[in-house]
């Protein structure tokens, strides 16, 4: 291995160097109307056809040989440039490109896929445009980028409706969600049902599903790069939009025009607001007595806010400011409410005081999750060569689940309640983790052949994994003796962990034909008295058998230092991330695939297929529950391997009145526990909770015209693995002394579960339709977009969960009722129409 | 727009009340029919096998009772030390089967039995060696006392020596003797046993920590410990009470009360159990205390251990042992 590094520098030097009597041309490339940088756009030297592509921030560079050059400009979606050059120094080239005259009258571009498609190096990549995002139909009508990410191959869904990833046999924690170059822990708003991405606030998504390049590492199934818009440079624009569950709104433009933009949007759902009027008439109709009765109440709401800030200034210099905040909030609760008369006692017994007390006991369940994030980013040329992108981040999630019982007494004087005292105890799980991290990254291209990214990155995590306070208050008495809050906290202490990673890699045009990704990840992690080093090495191939045929093949190693301990039904936001310790130790994956790419311009078809091992996954016990975590979490888990394989297949037509993909999975993903005392399932090998055999899924998107639009989903799966109980049987005890040893007369009714995830939920299919109307205003610039969607058009009720229940029967005999079991699955998600209002501007 | 959108909310909210969310399905599973229940676990000083037999239901079968299904009328054949047995049903207990043998540590005991309408079961197992341990130090002392009850600590320290050569599985237990000298039943094993916090115990004393149930709790393998000297300090409290009179009125010299302890020797058993008896008893007590992983609805299910080819249950081994200590009165 350290052979093969040395021999790889000293081959980047010799090629530098071959390089050096070249010139380089360098600078951004942006939306002409908008001034954005585009990420993905090819930059290529037309004598040659060698080029480079667009990195995060739209910087290319390109060394040539000196002399009159031609620089062919290419993007998806865009009207292809051509820019002759005389090429005699190290020159700068800014370029703007303008969005193709197809799209403006209608047409719709989808997969600008510099990262996949036969041509490009990477495989087991996909990027989604986020207009192709916004049309497809979605539950309520609220676009959702996870569940756009769902319909892709080899990505399966959560239970339905959540937002949980499951990528080639992953688990939902093995996935690396970064927001503008920052990761976010949790993704989930409403329980897993839609995603804190704004969908408004967002440039593009890329999901890496495999071949990772080494800039990227900590988890083991995927990353998935969110980038957010810095905002327009020229002109101000934004839209509003009011749907069934949220409205939402996006501002954007310059502050100083060309040099500081901003980007701002907001969401909030008014499911609360709604639900008042509801709760408060439920409450009217039952209540029966004026003095004595009961009130429910409750409420749900979310909201997320995006901000961006970019200044431009020096020679290509770029400093952004980015936020993210973002909070769910769950509340239920009931109020016993009483009214008597107080009693006082006197020689001759108890007699009624004329005093009334009236009596609120409420019981309170309360939910509050969200993330905080913020980062600042200073892009720099540091010479036409070479690229610095370095950035300082903090990162915030936090979750806290609360009861609270309390107690509020007061004299009733004429209608008017008085000398009031109340009483409560609540008790409440917290959890919490800060990031803050630090990170540079360098794009080097010595030459046309070489593109060379390195840099690293540190990160200090405070981590407060599960801490149960309980508090207690009295108030309102006149003696202030009796007013007291007491608070006390259990739980693991706070733990600060360290993580540092170093990466090289280097996408190597060896011939013409031939591309290399060769990269390197070393990884350093420092936790309980305990360092963990590893090295993953990255190797990607590309051989160009044609134009348009193409066959790729990859390797990865991955490590991840942080474990998600969650339930295998429902991935709820107090899932619990820990810190690997000196018992549970790193996970860590290996990954191979290989494909075949065939891209007819319009089309493109691609088949991939992988294998992947995992070790070190873990998976909650037999009958162990995240409830009760606040201490000794290590002991309620296993730790074990798992594997999976299985074949993708994608056709997607890209361009024109109607684009869309289809994509199907076969696929298998299995665990197994064994280790001592880490045993699940007697240490054999069982399914995963999320292994599917078969996954189709296909979204196709048709513009009639400029003012008519329709998209549809269409989605069909085998069901999710469960564990299910065929027999029932007396289980008996085996203890007991002398010749009764075998066994005691004791026992009881149980099920006998052959083994973990037995049962295959029946399957699953949807379709889903959308339509947007776009009417633009005579006068002005605006534009109403009215977007109709209907989620489940034919009412298939797919399993949420599966129940084992009791029906009543009447018997034959008409004497009596019997009662007999069922199975019954648990749907959610029927029919769900919806129509949203969007006004641009 | 106001009243387009209303009416949308409207009809989006009557769509969600409307379409039941629960729909009875056909259960589409593999399931291969009843299944012959056998549990039986053979003890070296027992003089005696038996095998209790009894058949499963199908979870979704209409008939009632299945706690109460035992299986006569089976054949059962049992293989102790190369010498085969046929065990004949019990008159006393239905399903119940029994024969004469005389079980040795270390022999192979295999086990078969079919009965008309139900596959046939075989399991095996091989008896392991008694564990090897002595009482190291005891001492006694009054840490309650009142004019109703007295409590007394029995403290223990006892050294288990853990053969390296194999992994082993333990059971606890506090045993008692009474003064005619007999051994208490099981259900006289239910003293709470505190076991000393130190930093290096804690899956054993998770394990053992609070009660030792005469059932599963205190069951343990030697992962932490194995090839190597196990010692155990733990405790065990004698709960005395005044033997002269139930309720007393007022405050009263305790220095003359007549406490009365329901024993007079205190004992420790541990026992080595197959790997299976391990297994299947700690899944029991996972599925027992979690109701099956359903106790609540974030809870992992629990599959419940078989070694019974062919069926349900579990065929194992016990091999018992105790050292007794008669406490001196305080």
């Amino acid at each position: 291995m350290k052979r093969a590094v040395i021999a790889f520098l000293l081959m980047l030097i010799g090629s530098a160097s071959l390089n050096a009597q070249k010139k380089t041309i360098s600078g951004y490339v942006t939306d002409s109307e908008s001034g954005e940088p585009l990420i993905g756009v090819a930059v290529l030297d037309k004598s040659t056809s060698m080029g480079t592509v667009t990195g995060n921030s739209g910087f290319y560079s390109i060394s040539l040989e000196p002399g009159q050059r031609t620089i062919v400009v290419t993007c998806l979606g865009y009207d292809e440039k051509t820019i002759p050059v005389n090429l005699n120094a190290d020159m700068t080239l800014n370029v703007q490109i303008a969005a193709s005259s197809d799209l403006l009258s209608g047409a719709v571009v989808t997969g600008s896929t510099p990262t996949s498609g036969a041509r490009a190096s990477q495989m087991s990549a996909i990027e989604v445009p986020i207009s192709q995002i916004k049309a497809i139909p979605a539950i309520g009508g609220e676009v959702d980028v996870m569940k756009a990410l769902q319909l892709l191959p080899g990505v399966q869904s959560g239970t339905e409706g959540t937002a949980g990833l499951y990528v080639r046999g992953g688990g939902a924690d093995e996935n690396l969600l970064l927001m503008d170059g920052v990761p976010l822990y949790n993704v989930n708003h409403l329980f897993g049902f839609f995603s804190v991405f704004n969908a408004d606030a967002l440039k593009g998504v890329t999901l890496y599903k495999g071949n990772f390049p080494a800039r990227f590492g900590g988890h083991l199934s995927s990353v998935i790069d969110v980038r957010l818009n810095d905002g327009n440079d020229s002109e101000y624009h934004g839209n509003a939009s009011i749907g069934l569950i949220s409205s939402k709104f996006n501002f954007e433009g310059p502050i100083v025009k060309g040099k500081t933009t901003f980007n701002i949007s907001a969401r909030r759902t008014y499911m609360d607001l709604l639900a008042k009027p509801v709760i408060a008439f439920v409450n009217r109709e039952n209540r029966e007595d004026d003095l004595n009765y009961e009130e429910i109440g409750g409420g749900y709401d979310f909201y997320d806010l995006n901000a961006k800030l970019t200044h431009k200034f020096g020679n290509g210099d770029r400093l952004s400011l980015s936020f993210y905040t973002g909070d769910d909030a769950a509340h239920v609760h009931m109020d016993d409410i009483s009214t008597y008369e107080i009693y006082e006692y006197g020689p001759t017994g108890p007699h009624p005081s004329g005093v009334m007390e009236k009596n609120r006991d409420r019981g309170k369940f309360g939910w509050r999750w969200g993330n905080m994030v913020t980062s600042l980013r200073w892009n720099h040329i540091v010479a036409p060569k070479l690229y610095m992108s370095s950035a300082l981040s903090y990162t915030q999630y936090r979750n806290k689940l609360s009861v609270a019982l309390s107690e509020y007494s007061s004299k009733l004087e004429n209608g008017a309640e008085r000398d009031g005292v109340t009483h409560t105890a609540e008790v409440a799980y917290n959890s919490l983790i800060n990031d803050i991290s630090a990170n540079v990254d360098f794009d080097y291209s010595p030459s046309v052949m070489h593109d060379v990214k390195f840099g690293a990155v540190a990160t200090l995590h405070s981590f407060k994994p599960g801490v149960v306070s309980m508090m207690q208050k009295a108030s309102g008495y006149v003696d202030e003796m009796n007013n007291l809050k007491t608070r006390r906290e259990v739980g693991d202490a706070p733990l600060s962990t360290r993580e540092a990673a170093l990466y090289c890699e280097d996408n190597w045009a060896v011939l013409p034909w031939l591309k290399l990704n060769l990269g390197l990840r070393t990884s350093l992690y420092d936790t309980d008295r305990k360092t963990y080093l590893s090295a993953e090495p990255r190797l990607g191939a590309r051989a160009l058998v044609t134009d348009k045929l193409s066959f790729k093949a990859s390797y990865s190693e991955m490590s991840q230092y942080i474990h998600l301990l969650c339930n295998s039904n429902l991935s709820m936001p107090s899932d619990l991330w820990v810190p690997v310790t000196s018992r549970i130790k790193p996970m860590r994956s290996r990954q191979s695939a290989a494909g075949v790419f065939y891209d007819l311009g319009k089309y493109e078809f691609s088949m991939e297929g992988y294998y992947k091992t995992m070790d070190n996954v873990l998976e909650y016990k037999d009958g162990a529950s995240y409830l009760g975590m606040a201490t000794g979490w290590e002991d309620k888990v296993c730790m074990g391997r798992g594997w999976s394989y299985g074949l993708e297949f994608m056709a997607q037509k890209k361009i024109g009145k109607t684009t869309g993909w289809i994509g199907y999975t076969w696929a298998k993903a299995m665990r197994q526990f064994d280790r001592p005392g880490m045993v699940i399932n007697d240490g054999n090998p069982f399914p995963a909770k999320y292994d599917r055999r078969h996954d189709l899924s296909a979204t196709v998107t048709h513009a009639f015209s400029k003012k008519f639009d329709l998209s549809a989903t269409f989605v069909l799966s085998s069901g999710n693995c469960g564990s299910l109980g065929y027999d029932e049987f007396n289980s008996e005890c085996l203890t007991g002394l002398g010749p009764e040893a075998g066994f005691s007369t004791w026992y009881y009714g149980a099920t006998y579960v052959p083994y973990r995830n037995n049962y295959r939920m029946p399957m699953y299919n949807r379709l889903d339709i959308g339509m947007n109307f776009y009417h633009k205003h005579r006068r002005g610039r605006g534009m109403d977009v009215w977007n109709l969607s209907c989620y489940n058009v034919y009412n298939h009720r797919n399993p949420f969960l599966i129940v084992v229940d009791w029906e009543d029967e009447l018997a034959a005999d008409g004497t009596g009722w019997t009662t007999y079991p069922v199975l019954k699955k648990v749907s959610i998600f029927p029919i769900i129409p919806s129509l949203s209002y969007t006004f641009k501007f | 727009m106001r009243k387009l959108m209303m009416l949308s909310a409207v009809l989006m909210c009557m769509t969600l009340l409307s379409v039941s969310c629960e729909e009875v399905i056909e259960f589409n599973g593999d399931y291969s029919g009843e299944k012959m229940v056998l549990y039986s676990c053979v003890n070296p000083d027992a003089g005696a096998v038996m095998v209790s037999l009894s058949r499963s239901k199908f979870f979704l079968s209409r008939e009632e009772g299945y706690l109460d299904r035992p299986l006569s009328g089976a054949d059962v054949k049992m293989t102790v030390g190369g010498k085969q047995l046929v065990l004949k049903e019990s008159p006393d207990r239905r399903g119940l089967y029994i024969a004469d043998a005389d079980v040795r540590e270390g022999d192979a005991v295999s086990v078969e039995a079919s009965c008309a309408g139900l596959a046939s079961v075989s399991s095996e197992t091989v008896v392991p060696k008694s564990a090897d341990f002595e009482i190291l130090s005891t001492y006694s002392k009054i840490v309650e006392r009142n004019a109703y009850v007295q409590i007394v600590e029995k403290h223990f320290r006892v050294r288990l020596k853990d053969d390296p050569s194999k992994r082993d599985f333990y059971r606890f237990y506090i045993v008692h003797r009474d003064e005619e000298g007999e051994m208490e039943s099981e259900t006289a094993l239910t003293s709470d046993v505190i076991f000393r916090k130190t930093s290096d115990m804690d899956l054993i004393e998770g394990a053992l920590d609070g009660e030792t149930c005469w059932r599963v709790e205190g069951i343990w393998d030697d992962s932490i410990f194995s090839g190597e000297d196990l010692i155990l300090d733990f405790w065990a409290e004698d709960v005395m009470f005044n033997g002269d009179e139930m309720y007393m009125y007022g405050s009263r010299d305790v220095s003359d009360v007549n406490y009365h302890s329901y024993y007079s020797d205190w004992g420790i058993g541990i026992d080595t159990v197959s790997e299976d008896v391990y297994k299947y008893e700690s899944s029991l007590e996972d599925y027992d205390s979690t109701m099956g992983g359903l106790a609540s609805v974030f809870g992992e299910p629990v599959c419940i251990h078989s070694n019974i080819s062919g069926g349900i249950g579990c065929f194992g081994a016990i091999s018992p042992s105790f050292r007794f200590h008669d406490f001196p009165e305080l």
